[in-house]
């Protein structure tokens, strides 16, 4: 999955390889990026926006609403959560949403301290 | 934890996942409504970055499980029903209790089945390995259309 800056810093663009391994036998014949690969791409999202390392704890209320599949060009848009270290987001492809949720991360390890 | 080779063999064909795809390597119990599994990440796998796989990995492995109990229901039941895909459509919630799974690994896979309404069921996975678990999450998949 390649990453392409955009000009909202909440905002991250994507494109689905062709070529990813994502698609070997997933599944025969009709190949759709796992909804793991989303995860994947709104992971490194949030890493890029925090510029920290990230440790994921959470997720809440995750839909897989729309196959992704080879070549696709894709948004994900990511918000804070109400929650502390929360992040909600959309991945979105075509004017659509193809999944979203809510993801929680640990706190960042300077929390708390003087 | 060591597998059953004859589940694991007739299961192989109904399962919709293919070649790397599928990191389940083997069924070690199952009943119905439940089913214990062995999965293994390679270090070659997409998603592995600096020989690290992400805990939500996890989730793709208690989907396949659930493919694999819902397979294993079918050729219990002796059911000519059509085998389903069994996308996963929803996580209501999940908990990642170690940032990275092990890869090259013998990972423990349960699924258990807590509701179907079908097309779609509801299933609570835990993924681990035989000391603790890393990931435990309520998972709904889809049959699909197939």
């Amino acid at each position: 999955m390649a990453a392409h800056p955009s000009d909202d810093d909440r905002v991250f663009r994507f494109r689905v390889s062709p070529e990813s391994r994502c698609f070997d036998g997933h599944f025969a014949g009709l190949p759709i990026l796992p909804g793991v690969g989303h995860l994947a791409m709104v992971a490194s999202a949030c890493a890029r926006r925090s510029r920290r390392d990230l440790a994921l704890t959470a997720a809440r209320d995750l839909r897989f609403q729309r196959p992704l599949g080879p070549g696709d060009e894709v948004e994900v848009v990511l918000d804070d959560g109400a929650e502390p270290c929360s992040v909600r987001f959309e991945v979105r492809c075509r004017g659509e949403v193809a999944s979203r949720g809510l993801l929680l991360f640990e706190p960042p390890t300077d929390v708390g301290r003087p | 934890m060591s597998a059953v080779p004859e589940l694991w063999r007739d299961l192989l064909a109904s399962m919709p996942l293919r070649g790397p795809a599928l990191l389940l390597t083997g069924i070690v119990r199952s009943e119905p409504g439940w089913v214990e599994a062995t999965a293994r990440v390679p270090l070659g796998h997409p998603l592995v970055v600096a020989g690290a796989a992400p805990c939500f990995l996890g989730l793709e492995l208690g989907a396949q499980a659930a493919a694999a109990m819902e397979a294993l229901s079918r050729s219990r039941e002796a059911s000519d029903r059509e085998p389903g895909v069994g996308y996963l459509v929803r996580v209501r919630e999940a908990s990642f209790l170690a940032r990275h799974l092990p890869v090259d690994t013998t990972l423990r896979v349960t699924a258990r089945l807590e509701g179907a309404a079908l097309p779609l069921a509801i299933h609570r996975i835990t993924v681990g390995t035989a000391e603790v678990d890393l990931v435990c999450a309520r998972i709904a998949t889809h049959r699909g259309s197939s």
